[in-house]
């Protein structure tokens, strides 16, 4: 039984075969395909998520988002919302040892912004002078001073893709700009953050001081988060409590009511990815999987079919020679090789495909070495299970039948 | 070197009905005979080739091949027997679609010891004069091409005996004719013919006719004495 042989002939079956073939091998292809293209993005979207949320979250920080709900589940922003303050900052920092620093931060949501008549809806956000070094820098002008928090004054910080919405080419540094009807000067160009957490775009927005939003913009006393910077990250467990105990009795909540705030610290974050990965590394393989599945019913149907048609090429082959063994030899290596060949087909397109995604989406390209070695593990597994029952159909027939 | 000793065999169709295809059927054929077992459809002359061709056991009886009891053969013995000592030609030529002259009669050689041998196979296309078809698909050949080719194929493991069930059946006169031809010549090379046929005139070419008709063998006779007998 010469292997090598039986795969030639099977081979040159399936040239010879096309719109058969073609029909056998478009469940396979399309599942290896399907299963390389997700595991290819979902891996780069899963490393892109975990930079984003480390990039935020840093094992260093917490944020307070204000609004209870429930203690560890991700903000919900229910319950009153208006209860948390700088106050409350500033008495955190001063009780609480391990704390470093803390930013506050008000979300004011999209405002019409108006520069020379042209106007647009700009996310708005006010945050303190911390926020430089708790968040992100400026590329051009300065960042907001602590004299500029404490005055409530009217200066932004713009990111670029809202600059060039607004202001064209022109330098944003030093031109007035209204927000609702407020003026407001221009004193720093926020550096790039890319697509954020929540797919929103984070180069279209504008940076107010806290106070201002509060004051002139919103008319407000609360604040809607915080992030607040830890010296010890190993002591992040009691620092948590230590914020709560703080933060309940600031704000005069008895035993039986919930927290008014929400904490996410690094421990919840990797809850959260952990959460999310299981989409891209069980969900879609798992669908993946199903079609590649049907992909081996399907070329096992076909052979099934494929063997009856053959009746009388296998009892010819016993006549001249061939035991059972030998005919069951034939039809698993005729249909792995169609699975093989598929496999192949399919991780071919699926890592184009996944290329070319990744390339739209600005990312590097990377050979999916994994996926690739696991979908062609899985087509020839798949082969092998489809073809043992067609298999043995085709073994067990009798020569003296089907000569006649 | 073929000894049969009475065997009989029966088939049980579908809805119970028991078919008595062969009755104590006895027989001798030497090396290099051309023998000629001849009777009308339904005589038990197909189940008699199966049995000698080893392709079907009988259920009584003993059956000798080259001094050897093939009762105790196992299945895969018996395949191997086939591939080394017998060559088939059927009347429906059996060859195998999309598939060149060529790899049709490499098809023993691929279940032989020594392999496939692109040169054995050659020389039996030779033998039958379709040499440079040998790259021809199977539809492209004619009925008689077809059945050459066949006949290639029962000779590239060289074996003893040929074993051809109405070789002639499908064919035009003229190519079976040709066919026939072919057999004589192989059997004055040494080769042991035994022919399947109803057609007497096909049954003629060959030195011996057995006659069967209803699972027994009615007559064995020298074929001069057939023809002579039956007055043609």
């Amino acid at each position: 039984m010469n292997v090598s042989h039986i795969t030639a002939v099977a081979l040159r079956g399936l040239l010879r075969n096309k719109l058969r073939s073609a029909l056998m091998m478009i469940g396979v292809m399309v599942g290896v395909g399907a299963l390389t293209v997700v595991t290819a993005i979902g891996e780069g979207a899963v490393k892109e998520v975990m930079a984003k949320i480390e990039s935020t979250f840093s094992a260093n920080n917490i944020v307070i988002i204000a609004g209870g709900g429930s203690r560890h589940g991700a903000a919900r922003g229910e319950g009153p919302t208006k209860t948390l303050t700088i106050a409350d900052l500033e008495a955190l920092e001063a009780r609480i040892p391990n704390i470093e620093m803390t930013g506050p931060s008000l979300r004011v949501g999209a405002k019409t912004v108006t520069y020379q008549g042209a106007s647009r809806q700009v996310s708005i956000t006010g945050y303190s002078e911390k926020a430089e070094r708790l968040s992100r820098n400026v590329t051009r002008g300065s960042y907001f001073t602590r004299d500029d928090v404490e005055g409530s004054a009217r200066v932004a910080l713009i990111g670029e893709d809202a600059a060039l919405e607004l202001l064209g080419g022109t330098d944003p540094i030093g031109e007035q700009v209204r927000i609702g009807s407020v003026p407001f000067e221009i004193v720093g160009v926020l550096e790039r953050g890319g697509v954020g957490m929540h797919g929103t775009n984070t180069d279209d927005v504008i940076y107010v001081p806290v106070t201002t939003a509060m004051r002139r913009l919103m008319n407000a006393e609360h604040i809607s988060s915080a992030k607040l910077r830890v010296r010890d990250a190993t002591q992040m467990g009691d620092t948590e409590r230590a914020i709560e105990r703080v933060l309940r009795e600031r704000h005069e909540l008895s035993t039986d009511r919930e927290n008014d705030f929400s904490m996410i610290t690094p421990v919840l974050v990797q809850e959260m990815v952990q959460e999310s990965n299981r989409t891209f590394t069980l969900f879609l393989p798992l669908i993946s999987a199903i079609a590649i599945l049907v992909g081996a019913l399907i070329i096992a149907s076909l052979m099934l079919v494929s063997v009856n048609e053959r009746r009388p090429e296998i009892g010819l082959r016993k006549a001249v020679g061939a035991r059972s063994k030998d005919i069951q030899a034939q039809f698993m290596v005729e249909s792995t090789t169609v699975t093989v060949v598929a496999g192949l087909l399919g991780l071919l397109a699926g890592v184009v495909a996944s290329q070319i995604i990744l390339g739209a989406q600005g990312k590097p390209p990377t050979l999916p070495w994994e996926a690739m070695s696991i979908g062609l593990a899985v087509s020839i597994a798949v082969g092998l299970m489809a073809g043992v029952i067609p298999a043995r159909r085709a073994a067990a027939l009798d020569p003296v039948e089907t000569l006649r | 070197m073929i000894e049969t000793e009475s065997i009989s065999k029966s088939y049980t169709k579908d809805g119970g009905v028991t078919v008595r295809a062969l009755h104590g059927a006895s027989l001798t054929i030497s090396k290099g005979e051309f023998v000629a077992i001849m009777g009308p459809s339904g005589s038990g002359k197909s189940t008699l080739m199966n049995i000698l061709g080893l392709l079907d056991r009988p259920d009584t009886g003993a059956y000798r091949l080259d001094d050897q009891d093939v009762g105790s053969l196992s299945v895969d013995q018996l395949a191997r027997f086939r591939n080394e000592k017998i060559g088939f030609v059927f009347q429906a030529f059996h060859l195998l679609p999309k598939t060149t002259a060529l790899e049709n009669v490499e098809l023993p050689l691929v279940y032989a010891k020594g392999g496939v041998s692109h040169d054995k196979a050659k020389a039996a296309l030779r033998r039958v004069g379709l040499e440079e078809r040998a790259a021809h698909f199977s539809n492209e050949l004619s009925g008689g091409q077809q059945q050459r080719v066949a006949i290639a194929r029962a000779l590239v493991n060289d074996p003893e005996i040929l074993f051809a069930d109405e070789p002639t059946g499908n064919l035009d006169t003229a190519s079976g004719e040709e066919v026939m031809k072919i057999f004589a010549e192989l059997h004055q090379q040494g080769k042991t013919v035994i022919l399947i046929t109803h057609d007497s005139d096909v049954a003629a070419r060959a030195e011996r006719v057995i006659r069967i008709t209803d699972g027994e063998i009615i007559s064995d006779q020298r074929s001069e004495e057939v023809l002579s007998a039956t007055g043609e």
